[in-house]
């Protein structure tokens, strides 16, 4: 769930085959230089379009929000377990006019201001003119030739009274791993947008306000605005979602073009817990992998184990049924609240891909316990020890943001009940569904051995995409 | 040992006395065919999204969006030929004015063109940038001399203002204007549409007196006619309006079809005269058949069906008898529209007729309108614009059946403009609310007014 997988890149290959469809072959890996520069036509849905540089996925970090790609990736589990896991649908979209909206996130910190600021291809294009006149089309090749003077216009038309502007990143340590002021292609409902992600040192007097003053694209629309959000610490990731519709907002318009920079009041213990509580619940339901888990899990829970040579038959009492699912969500929650808590309080650290593609491959070990029974007869051993792995899983979306402060303890233990109390929710839904069905003459062979084939082979593809950082499915 | 094996059919199910394994070379080979499948289903998938991606390569923006199904035709380098349709050719030319007009040396007539043609663009597509990038132009040039482009200027600055329903800036904008240059025409007429409604109509009368003696009679009939048929003269209005527009032989086509669509529109307002019923939904088609893509034209088309007393029952919920005729009425407001959707006032036509055609047909409706304007409006809300208070008021009311937001926002919307279908949003939303008295400043209106219309009769007899 972490990969970073920015939405096109290295297209720039791609596309210098003319009259043939784009293939994976034709990309080629991206060099360092291209990572989140080159621009792409997303619409085209070409397969080489998700290649995650690897760059990115480090820059990214453990602040890496959940990549555009979860969506197909629950579009694959919708394809599989649909009727379980329609609860995911998300609907979407696109309309073509938009007013000239431009999109500041900025990340507030004592000495440091982020900002990560949006700005469409269309309103960039009627600064820098693109595309040739007469042309209808505005080619990637087009915006590459002016990319300095892209990046120049976006670090020129922000500023943050008392800060400097830190120098741009991109050409010297490109390797470093850290976000640099490049373009960065994002999908919007109305077309292509650009990210460029700006970085100030600011004076250590704290009594200083900060202005942020904001010059673009006015001087070629009267009707630009641009959207504010300002939060208190953290870091932001590329490739996130962007502003989203229920945040607040300040709106700059071509009057108004300052905003003090106001930190939000920091949260109250209570507040703290309930958007950590809504957090963890979100990303239960939010994460097909974990879900797959569970119900890999959950799905034999309702058959009378026996000894490996016999022929397994319905649970006959409810009961036995919640005892044992009881004995498989406990061990899974307390193995993953462990490993979680200890992540996120940087004990143990590990990459990402590796826990990722972990994960992945304990979706697969569970699924094939399911039909040959030969790695355990109990599941509450699994469930535990593979816990312990996606507990790492967890924490790499937790937010450090919301974990700085005095509310650190509470803010985990938010976290980890809201896991909880997702996964519960999981629970309430399909064990009844499960019970009512398992006598059902198809339940055995239909529901649990291929339906735990089916997520086998979802969770090889996840392991391989995870493991190679490509994507094969989209 | 004979293996057993675990498979889809229960009937393959034995005695289970004996030793079995359940994951043997059968279960491997399923494995492997389902893989198979997968990677072939992917494969055939995306081959056929290769194929029909196979030019469009290049297209980054949506600009071009609207243009004919994207085909071979827009590979990079050739040039787009008798098959590109018109909207390609406009995009062509749009990029070509707006290129010319940013140049730093670019010339008023050049800015000024480009204006003209960006507010008419916003007209056709309803694209809101290209109204923002308009106003940088015009207010270059309205810093120059001479006199006569900085009126030009001025003027269609305040074309812009008026589109975005800022009327006050817009006002402004032309008395600044008139002052400058009494003799503009184009000034005057400006300011008395936008006084007529704001339902100022004696202020909109002298606007329209301050005409120039030399204007062509058509532009001044339609100004003063557009005010009496507000204050319950419409079928004179009508009728010498279409004496003079019959006399006038106009050969422009698009100006045909603004008079005969205003044409249409005061002939259906003076519906209680002998034939004007029939005749105003004809001049409306008429109209269509010279400027398809009109949106306003569209709209009272639209109109014209969704504000009668059957369909709107039927989206209120008091009347779902089946009734194959609206249906088809529905259907022919869903075909026609669809193309200009990307207009929030046609959207919204679209999406109460797709509500109609759900109640009447009982289906879930196949396409999503009352989302996509839904999230329209809260973009245009998070932007801190209230453009289309009148299309969220009768959305509110009609589709989202949220009668206290839709009461609270046709009353907003009133106090900004004053047509026909405004005050007859207001009286519906009141009367649904219960709040009849809520309506008082639509009553008011009407009581001064006397405009006459067959949707306003209704609410005349209980002020």
């Amino acid at each position: 769930m972490k990969r970073s997988l920015a939405p096109g890149v290295c297209m720039g290959r791609c596309i210098q085959k003319p009259g043939r469809s784009p293939k994976l072959r034709d990309c080629g890996a991206c060099s360092p230089a291209e990572v989140g520069s080159v621009h792409t036509i997303l619409r085209t849905r070409a397969r080489c379009l998700p290649w995650a540089p690897r760059e990115a996925s480090v820059a990214a970090g453990r602040y890496g929000s959940r990549p555009s790609s979860w969506k197909h990736t629950v579009g694959f589990v919708l394809q599989t377990v649909a009727a379980l896991l329609a609860m995911l649908l998300v609907p979407r979209f696109a309309f073509a006019h938009r007013g000239s909206d431009a999109y500041l996130q900025v990340a507030l910190n004592r000495q440091r201001v982020q900002i990560v600021v949006e700005l469409s291809v269309r309103d960039l294009d009627s600064v820098f003119a693109f595309a040739p006149a007469q042309e209808t089309m505005v080619r990637w090749q087009d915006i590459d030739t002016q990319r300095s003077q892209l990046i120049e216009y976006v670090r020129a038309g922000v500023q943050v009274s008392g800060c400097v502007l830190e120098p741009n990143l991109a050409d010297e340590d490109a390797n470093s791993g850290r976000p640099q002021t490049q373009p960065y292609p994002v999908e919007r409902s109305d077309g292509i947008s650009l990210q460029f992600d700006i970085r100030f040192t600011c004076s250590e007097n704290q009594s200083e306000s900060h202005k942020l003053h904001y010059a673009l694209i006015f001087e070629r629309n009267a009707e630009h605005r641009a959207l504010v959000t300002v939060r208190a610490g953290g870091e932001i990731s590329n490739a996130g979602p962007g502003v989203n519709l229920g945040e607040q907002i300040s709106v700059l318009d071509r009057k108004t073009r300052e905003l003090e920079l106001v930190p939000e009041a920091p949260l109250s213990a209570w507040a703290t817990l309930r958007s950590m509580l809504r957090d963890g619940f979100l990303h239960i339901l939010n994460g097909p992998d974990h879900l797959a888990f569970l119900l890999v899990l959950l799905l034999p829970s309702v058959l009378l184990a026996r000894r490996f040579s016999q022929r397994t038959e319905p649970q006959t009492s409810l009961r036995a049924v919640l005892v044992d699912v009881a004995k498989v969500v406990t061990a899974f929650t307390v193995a993953h609240s462990f490993t979680l808590s200890a992540s996120a309080l940087d004990l143990v650290v590990l990459p990402s891909q590796l826990v990722e593609t972990t994960i992945a491959l304990s979706v697969m070990l569970a699924a094939i316990n399911n039909v040959s029974q030969k790695v355990a007869m109990h599941r509450w051993p699994i469930a535990f020890i593979l816990g312990l792995i996606h507990g790492f899983g967890i924490a790499g979306t937790l937010d450090d943001a919301s974990l700085r402060g005095s509310n650190k303890a509470l803010a985990l233990l938010g976290f980890n009940v809201g896991v909880e109390l997702g996964q519960l929710a999981c629970v309430a839904v399909l064990v009844p569904l499960l019970f009512a069905l398992r006598k059902h003459r198809l339940y055995q062979p239909v529901v649990v051995v291929l339906g735990s084939l089916l997520i086998f082979v979802v969770a090889t593809v996840w392991a391989l995409e995870r493991a190679t950082n490509t994507v094969v499915f989209r | 040992v004979e293996p057993l094996h675990e498979e889809p059919e229960p009937t393959t199910a034995k005695p289970s006395d004996r030793p079995r394994r359940t994951f043997g070379w059968k279960e491997y080979a399923l494995l492997v065919v389902v893989l198979l499948g997968v990677v072939i289903f992917r494969k055939s998938h995306t081959a056929g999204q290769g194929r029909l991606q196979l030019a469009p390569t290049a297209v980054v923006l949506d600009r071009a969006q609207k243009a004919a199904p994207l085909s071979g035709s827009s590979v990079p380098g050739v040039p787009a030929g008798e098959s590109a349709s018109g909207s390609r050719a406009e995009l062509a030319l749009w990029q070509s004015h707006r290129q010319r007009a940013n140049e730093p040396k670019a010339t008023a007539e050049i800015r000024l063109a480009a204006a003209r043609f960006a507010i008419d663009r916003f007209r056709t597509e309803g694209d809101p940038r290209v109204l923002g990038e308009a106003q940088v132009w015009l207010d270059q040039v309205a810093k120059t001399e001479p006199v006569a482009v900085r009126v030009q200027a001025l003027t269609l600055r305040a074309t812009c203002e008026q589109s975005l329903h800022r009327f006050g800036a817009a006002l402004a904008l032309l008395e600044e204007a008139t002052a400058l240059d009494p003799a503009y025409d184009q000034a005057w007429l400006l300011q008395a549409s936008i006084l007529t409604l704001q339902g100022k109509y004696e202020e909109a009368r002298a606007s329209c007196k301050k005409l120039s003696d030399t204007i062509e009679l058509r532009y001044r009939a339609l100004c003063h006619e557009s005010i009496y048929a507000m204050q319950g003269k419409a079928t004179d209005a009508f009728t010498r309006l279409s004496a003079v527009v019959e006399a006038a032989r106009i050969a422009n086509t698009g100006e045909k079809a603004y008079f005969l669509g205003t044409l249409g529109e005061l002939a259906q307002r003076s519906a209680h005269a002998p034939g004007n019923d029939a005749r105003g939904l004809r001049l409306i088609e008429q109209s269509l058949t010279l400027n398809p893509r009109d949106p306003y034209v569209l709209c009272l088309w639209a109109d014209t069906f969704l504000q009668a007393a059957p369909v709107v029952d039927v989206l209120s919920s008091a009347s779902l008898a089946p009734d194959a005729e609206r249906l088809t009425e529905m259907n022919r407001i869903a075909q026609r529209l669809a193309s200009q959707r990307d207009h929030d006032a046609v959207l919204l036509r679209l999406a109460l007729a797709e509500q109609a055609q759900s109640k009447l047909s009982k289906d879930n409706p196949t396409t999503n309108y009352r989302e996509e304007l839904r999230t329209r409006f809260l973009v245009a809300k998070r932007r801190g614009e209230r453009v289309h208070l009148r299309e969220e008021a009768w959305f509110a009311l009609d589709v989202e059946r949220d009668v206290a937001m839709a009461l609270t926002l046709a009353k907003e919307n009133f106090a900004v403009q004053k047509e026909v279908t405004d005050a007859w949003l207001l009286f519906r939303a009141a009367k649904t609310a219960g709040k009849v008295e809520e309506a008082s400043s639509a009553a008011d209106w009407l009581q001064r007014s006397q405009c006459e219309d067959p949707r306003l009769e209704p609410w005349r007899k209980t002020p």
